[in-house]
Protein backbone atom coordinates (compact mmCIF):
# COMPACT_ATOMS: atom_id res chain seq x y z
CA UNK A 1 0.00 0.00 0.00
CA UNK A 2 1.65 3.30 -1.23
CA UNK A 3 -0.55 5.18 1.36
CA UNK A 4 1.69 3.34 4.33
CA UNK A 5 4.38 4.30 2.45
CA UNK A 6 3.73 8.16 2.88
CA UNK A 7 2.51 7.78 6.19
CA UNK A 8 5.92 6.03 7.39
CA UNK A 9 8.02 8.55 5.26
CA UNK A 10 5.91 11.83 7.21
CA UNK A 11 6.59 10.09 10.54
CA UNK A 12 10.29 9.88 9.67
CA UNK A 13 10.62 13.41 8.56
CA UNK A 14 8.26 14.53 11.52
CA UNK A 15 11.03 12.72 13.47
CA UNK A 16 13.71 14.03 12.15
CA UNK A 17 12.35 17.90 11.85
CA UNK A 18 11.98 17.56 15.61
CA UNK A 19 15.00 15.94 16.41
CA UNK A 20 16.61 18.45 13.99
CA UNK A 21 15.13 21.49 15.41
CA UNK A 22 15.73 20.43 19.50
CA UNK A 23 19.34 20.38 18.44
CA UNK A 24 18.90 23.50 17.07
CA UNK A 25 17.63 25.34 19.71
CA UNK A 26 19.86 23.85 22.20
CA UNK A 27 22.94 24.72 20.20
CA UNK A 28 22.01 28.28 19.43
CA UNK A 29 20.91 28.90 22.95
CA UNK A 30 23.67 27.21 24.54
CA UNK A 31 25.75 28.90 22.07
CA UNK A 32 24.51 32.30 23.20
CA UNK A 33 24.46 32.25 26.59
CA UNK A 34 28.37 31.14 26.49
CA UNK A 35 28.62 34.22 24.71
CA UNK A 36 27.12 36.18 27.24
CA UNK A 37 29.03 34.58 29.65
CA UNK A 38 32.27 35.21 28.53
CA UNK A 39 31.55 38.83 28.05
CA UNK A 40 30.28 39.04 31.42
CA UNK A 41 33.69 37.53 32.63
CA UNK A 42 35.57 39.98 30.96
CA UNK A 43 33.52 42.52 32.47
CA UNK A 44 34.43 41.51 36.02
CA UNK A 45 37.71 41.38 34.59
CA UNK A 46 37.62 45.13 33.80
CA UNK A 47 37.97 44.47 30.24
CA UNK A 48 35.03 46.54 29.12
CA UNK A 49 35.55 46.70 25.40
CA UNK A 50 36.17 43.30 25.06
CA UNK A 51 33.04 43.29 27.35
CA UNK A 52 31.08 45.19 24.75
CA UNK A 53 32.11 44.01 21.73
CA UNK A 54 31.47 40.45 23.23
CA UNK A 55 28.06 41.19 23.89
CA UNK A 56 27.41 43.33 20.92
CA UNK A 57 28.64 40.12 19.22
CA UNK A 58 25.96 37.67 20.80
CA UNK A 59 23.33 40.19 20.20
CA UNK A 60 24.57 39.73 16.12
CA UNK A 61 24.13 35.91 16.48
CA UNK A 62 20.97 35.64 18.24
CA UNK A 63 19.68 37.96 15.89
CA UNK A 64 20.85 35.51 12.86
CA UNK A 65 19.65 32.54 14.76
CA UNK A 66 16.53 34.07 15.35
CA UNK A 67 15.38 33.99 11.41
CA UNK A 68 15.17 29.86 12.14
CA UNK A 69 14.23 30.33 15.52
CA UNK A 70 10.98 31.85 14.57
CA UNK A 71 9.95 28.74 12.96
CA UNK A 72 10.38 26.94 16.40
CA UNK A 73 9.74 29.24 18.90
CA UNK A 74 7.24 31.67 20.17
CA UNK A 75 8.13 35.38 18.45
CA UNK A 76 7.74 37.18 21.68
CA UNK A 77 10.41 34.70 23.72
CA UNK A 78 12.78 35.42 20.79
CA UNK A 79 12.14 39.34 20.39
CA UNK A 80 12.63 39.73 24.45
CA UNK A 81 16.02 38.12 24.08
CA UNK A 82 16.92 40.16 21.18
CA UNK A 83 16.05 43.36 23.12
CA UNK A 84 17.73 42.61 26.49
CA UNK A 85 20.76 41.18 24.36
CA UNK A 86 20.68 44.70 22.75
CA UNK A 87 21.21 46.53 25.83
CA UNK A 88 23.31 44.69 27.46
CA UNK A 89 26.71 45.77 25.31
CA UNK A 90 25.37 49.85 26.73
CA UNK A 91 25.72 48.51 30.58
CA UNK A 92 29.18 47.45 29.92
CA UNK A 93 30.59 50.23 31.83
CA UNK A 94 32.75 50.14 35.44
CA UNK A 95 29.99 52.23 37.35
CA UNK A 96 27.29 49.93 35.74
CA UNK A 97 28.26 46.63 37.13
CA UNK A 98 25.41 46.42 39.18
CA UNK A 99 22.73 46.53 36.35
CA UNK A 100 25.04 44.56 34.34
CA UNK A 101 25.13 41.77 36.64
CA UNK A 102 20.99 42.11 36.29
CA UNK A 103 20.61 42.15 33.14
CA UNK A 104 22.62 39.66 32.32
CA UNK A 105 20.79 36.83 34.62
CA UNK A 106 17.51 38.49 33.05
CA UNK A 107 19.04 36.90 29.16
CA UNK A 108 20.65 34.06 31.03
CA UNK A 109 16.79 33.13 32.40
CA UNK A 110 15.13 34.24 29.05
CA UNK A 111 17.29 31.64 27.31
CA UNK A 112 16.69 28.78 29.68
CA UNK A 113 12.79 29.90 29.36
CA UNK A 114 13.20 29.46 25.42
CA UNK A 115 14.92 26.66 25.57
CA UNK A 116 11.90 24.89 27.81
CA UNK A 117 9.14 26.14 25.49
CA UNK A 118 10.67 23.84 23.04
CA UNK A 119 11.92 20.85 24.69
CA UNK A 120 9.18 20.69 27.39
CA UNK A 121 7.18 17.40 26.78
CA UNK A 122 3.55 18.99 28.33
CA UNK B 1 2.02 40.80 7.94
CA UNK B 2 4.44 39.14 5.18
CA UNK B 3 4.53 36.23 7.52
CA UNK B 4 0.24 36.00 7.72
CA UNK B 5 0.76 35.61 3.61
CA UNK B 6 2.99 33.16 3.80
CA UNK B 7 2.70 30.57 6.60
CA UNK B 8 -1.45 31.12 5.28
CA UNK B 9 0.17 29.73 1.50
CA UNK B 10 2.17 26.85 3.63
CA UNK B 11 -0.41 25.89 5.70
CA UNK B 12 -3.09 26.01 2.95
CA UNK B 13 -0.92 23.66 0.22
CA UNK B 14 -0.06 21.14 3.49
CA UNK B 15 -3.64 21.14 4.75
CA UNK B 16 -4.75 20.13 0.90
CA UNK B 17 -1.93 17.63 0.54
CA UNK B 18 -2.69 16.21 4.14
CA UNK B 19 -6.51 15.64 3.70
CA UNK B 20 -5.38 13.97 -0.13
CA UNK B 21 -2.95 11.82 1.04
CA UNK B 22 -5.94 10.30 3.66
CA UNK B 23 -7.87 9.26 0.38
CA UNK B 24 -11.33 10.44 0.80
CA UNK B 25 -12.88 12.94 -1.77
CA UNK B 26 -16.08 14.07 -0.04
CA UNK B 27 -16.72 14.79 3.65
CA UNK B 28 -19.90 12.07 3.79
CA UNK B 29 -17.89 9.12 3.24
CA UNK B 30 -15.86 10.14 5.84
CA UNK B 31 -15.77 7.53 8.72
CA UNK B 32 -15.95 9.21 12.24
CA UNK B 33 -11.65 9.19 13.45
CA UNK B 34 -11.54 10.56 9.77
CA UNK B 35 -13.54 13.51 10.77
CA UNK B 36 -11.65 14.13 13.87
CA UNK B 37 -8.57 14.16 11.97
CA UNK B 38 -10.34 16.45 9.18
CA UNK B 39 -11.31 18.94 11.90
CA UNK B 40 -7.96 18.61 13.99
CA UNK B 41 -6.06 19.63 10.73
CA UNK B 42 -8.56 22.80 9.64
CA UNK B 43 -8.92 23.97 13.61
CA UNK B 44 -4.82 23.65 13.98
CA UNK B 45 -4.28 25.43 10.23
CA UNK B 46 -6.64 28.30 11.13
CA UNK B 47 -4.92 28.50 14.88
CA UNK B 48 -1.64 28.88 13.08
CA UNK B 49 -3.13 31.68 10.53
CA UNK B 50 -4.81 33.42 13.07
CA UNK B 51 -1.79 33.11 15.50
CA UNK B 52 1.32 34.90 14.08
CA UNK B 53 2.98 34.73 17.31
CA UNK B 54 2.95 31.08 16.86
CA UNK B 55 6.15 29.02 15.89
CA UNK B 56 5.11 27.66 12.02
CA UNK B 57 6.57 24.52 13.13
CA UNK B 58 3.80 23.79 15.80
CA UNK B 59 0.92 23.54 12.99
CA UNK B 60 3.13 21.96 10.64
CA UNK B 61 4.19 19.03 12.54
CA UNK B 62 0.73 18.35 14.12
CA UNK B 63 -0.73 18.42 10.36
CA UNK B 64 1.65 15.96 9.39
CA UNK B 65 1.91 13.56 12.23
CA UNK B 66 -2.71 13.45 12.15
CA UNK B 67 -2.03 13.03 8.34
CA UNK B 68 0.34 9.72 9.20
CA UNK B 69 -1.36 8.64 11.90
CA UNK B 70 -4.92 8.28 10.40
CA UNK B 71 -3.42 6.24 7.81
CA UNK B 72 -1.24 3.96 9.93
CA UNK B 73 -5.33 3.71 11.72
CA UNK B 74 -6.88 2.66 8.73
CA UNK B 75 -4.54 -0.14 7.53
CA UNK B 76 -4.05 -1.27 11.22
CA UNK B 77 -8.30 -1.38 10.21
CA UNK B 78 -7.76 -2.94 6.96
CA UNK B 79 -6.09 -5.97 8.78
CA UNK B 80 -7.17 -6.04 12.06
CA UNK B 81 -11.59 -6.11 10.80
CA UNK B 82 -12.27 -6.40 15.44
CA UNK B 83 -10.14 -2.93 15.22
CA UNK B 84 -12.39 -1.57 12.56
CA UNK B 85 -15.61 -2.69 14.70
CA UNK B 86 -14.09 -0.85 17.23
CA UNK B 87 -12.86 2.10 15.45
CA UNK B 88 -15.73 2.43 13.10
CA UNK B 89 -18.59 1.21 14.80
CA UNK B 90 -20.55 -1.44 12.60
CA UNK B 91 -24.34 -1.22 10.80
CA UNK B 92 -26.92 -1.67 12.78
CA UNK B 93 -30.67 -2.92 10.86
CA UNK B 94 -33.77 -0.19 12.02
CA UNK B 95 -35.89 -2.01 9.33
CA UNK B 96 -36.58 -5.57 8.51
CA UNK B 97 -39.49 -6.63 5.80
CA UNK B 98 -41.47 -3.04 6.75
CA UNK B 99 -41.16 -3.74 10.36
CA UNK B 100 -39.40 -1.05 12.07
CA UNK B 101 -36.98 -1.90 15.52
CA UNK B 102 -37.83 0.84 17.78
CA UNK B 103 -35.04 -0.97 20.40
CA UNK B 104 -32.42 -0.13 17.74
CA UNK B 105 -33.68 3.21 17.05
CA UNK B 106 -33.92 3.67 21.20
CA UNK B 107 -30.11 2.61 21.01
CA UNK B 108 -28.82 4.53 18.52
CA UNK B 109 -30.90 7.52 19.96
CA UNK B 110 -32.59 7.93 16.86
CA UNK B 111 -36.38 9.75 16.69
CA UNK B 112 -38.80 8.71 14.52
CA UNK B 113 -38.44 12.26 12.84
CA UNK B 114 -35.30 11.14 12.17
CA UNK B 115 -35.53 7.69 10.08
CA UNK B 116 -38.52 9.45 8.40
CA UNK B 117 -35.88 11.64 7.08
CA UNK B 118 -33.16 9.28 6.25
CA UNK B 119 -35.62 7.40 4.55
CA UNK B 120 -36.70 10.25 2.80
CA UNK B 121 -33.59 11.20 1.49
CA UNK B 122 -33.00 7.80 0.64
CA UNK B 123 -36.03 8.05 -1.57
CA UNK B 124 -38.43 5.72 0.10
CA UNK B 125 -41.54 6.80 1.85
CA UNK B 126 -43.04 3.83 3.74
CA UNK B 127 -41.40 1.60 5.72
CA UNK B 128 -43.45 -1.22 4.23
CA UNK B 129 -41.42 -1.07 1.09
CA UNK B 130 -38.25 -1.68 3.00
CA UNK B 131 -36.74 -5.07 3.19
CA UNK B 132 -33.99 -4.05 5.09
CA UNK B 133 -32.86 -0.77 6.43
CA UNK B 134 -29.68 -0.51 7.72
CA UNK B 135 -27.72 2.38 9.32
CA UNK B 136 -24.35 2.69 8.54
CA UNK B 137 -21.25 3.93 11.21
CA UNK B 138 -21.28 7.26 9.37
CA UNK B 139 -24.93 7.78 10.32
CA UNK B 140 -26.16 7.40 7.07
CA UNK B 141 -29.41 4.93 5.93
CA UNK B 142 -28.93 2.45 3.92
CA UNK B 143 -31.86 0.36 2.13
CA UNK B 144 -32.90 -2.79 0.22
CA UNK B 145 -36.09 -2.87 -0.96
CA UNK B 146 -38.50 -5.22 -1.17
CA UNK B 147 -38.76 -7.06 -4.63
CA UNK B 148 -41.60 -6.38 -6.89
CA UNK B 149 -43.46 -9.42 -8.22
CA UNK B 150 -41.04 -11.58 -10.00
CA UNK B 151 -38.01 -10.13 -8.80
CA UNK B 152 -35.49 -11.74 -7.23
CA UNK B 153 -35.20 -10.72 -3.10
CA UNK B 154 -32.25 -8.27 -2.62
CA UNK B 155 -28.85 -10.26 -1.42
CA UNK B 156 -28.58 -9.75 2.59
CA UNK B 157 -24.54 -9.99 3.89
CA UNK B 158 -23.66 -13.05 5.87
CA UNK B 159 -20.49 -12.40 6.28
CA UNK B 160 -18.29 -9.48 5.47
CA UNK B 161 -14.77 -9.52 6.09
CA UNK B 162 -14.94 -11.63 9.26
CA UNK B 163 -18.46 -10.01 10.81
CA UNK B 164 -20.61 -11.89 11.06
CA UNK B 165 -24.09 -10.41 10.37
CA UNK B 166 -26.17 -12.56 12.94
CA UNK B 167 -29.64 -10.54 12.42
CA UNK B 168 -29.61 -11.15 8.66
CA UNK B 169 -28.78 -14.65 9.19
CA UNK B 170 -31.51 -15.29 11.86
CA UNK B 171 -34.31 -13.47 8.55
CA UNK B 172 -33.26 -15.84 6.71
CA UNK B 173 -33.47 -18.76 8.73
CA UNK B 174 -30.03 -19.77 9.28
CA UNK B 175 -27.75 -19.55 11.77
CA UNK B 176 -23.96 -19.84 12.38
CA UNK B 177 -23.78 -23.64 12.36
CA UNK B 178 -25.08 -23.08 8.51
CA UNK B 179 -22.63 -20.68 7.98
CA UNK B 180 -19.78 -23.11 8.89
CA UNK B 181 -20.86 -25.74 7.14
CA UNK B 182 -21.60 -23.90 4.14
CA UNK B 183 -17.79 -22.71 4.34
CA UNK B 184 -16.54 -26.31 5.42
CA UNK B 185 -18.13 -27.36 2.22
CA UNK B 186 -16.53 -24.66 0.28
CA UNK B 187 -13.10 -25.26 2.07
CA UNK B 188 -12.81 -21.81 2.71
CA UNK B 189 -12.07 -20.38 6.78
CA UNK B 190 -14.16 -17.35 7.87
CA UNK B 191 -10.70 -15.72 7.27
CA UNK B 192 -10.43 -16.48 3.06
CA UNK B 193 -13.89 -14.79 2.48
CA UNK B 194 -14.46 -11.03 1.31
CA UNK B 195 -18.17 -11.03 1.34
CA UNK B 196 -21.26 -13.76 0.98
CA UNK B 197 -24.42 -12.38 0.62
CA UNK B 198 -27.80 -14.91 0.62
CA UNK B 199 -31.18 -14.50 0.15
CA UNK B 200 -33.85 -17.14 -0.30
CA UNK B 201 -33.11 -18.52 -3.59
CA UNK B 202 -29.32 -18.15 -3.63
CA UNK B 203 -25.76 -17.78 -1.84
CA UNK B 204 -22.99 -15.73 -3.02
CA UNK B 205 -19.86 -16.19 -2.06
CA UNK B 206 -17.01 -13.53 -2.97
CA UNK B 207 -13.17 -15.62 -1.33
CA UNK B 208 -10.47 -12.92 -1.22
CA UNK B 209 -7.92 -13.38 -3.63
CA UNK B 210 -5.63 -14.54 -1.13
CA UNK B 211 -8.16 -17.66 -0.76
CA UNK B 212 -6.94 -21.33 -1.65
CA UNK B 213 -9.10 -22.41 -4.73
CA UNK B 214 -10.44 -18.79 -4.91
CA UNK B 215 -14.18 -20.16 -5.72
CA UNK B 216 -17.65 -18.76 -6.46
CA UNK B 217 -20.72 -20.35 -5.01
Amino acid sequence: MKRNLYAAVLLVLVCAVVIASSRFVTSATDQTRQQVQMAYQAALNGDFDIARNAYRSAADQCRQNSRLLYLMVRRSLLDEINESLALLSNYAQADNMADLGVETSRVTEQLDQLQDSFLAVF
Amino acid sequence: MLSSITRTCVIYIVAIAALRLMGKRQIGELQPSELVTTFLISNVASICIEEPELPLLSSLLPILLLCALEILNSTAAWYLPPFARLLFGKPVTVIRNGHIDEDALRHLRITPNDLAESMRGAGVFTPEDVAWGVIEPSGSLSVAMRPEKGEDAPLLPLLIDRHIYTDNLKALNRDEDWLNAYLTHSRLRRRDVLALLANEQRTLLIPKQTAPGNRQA
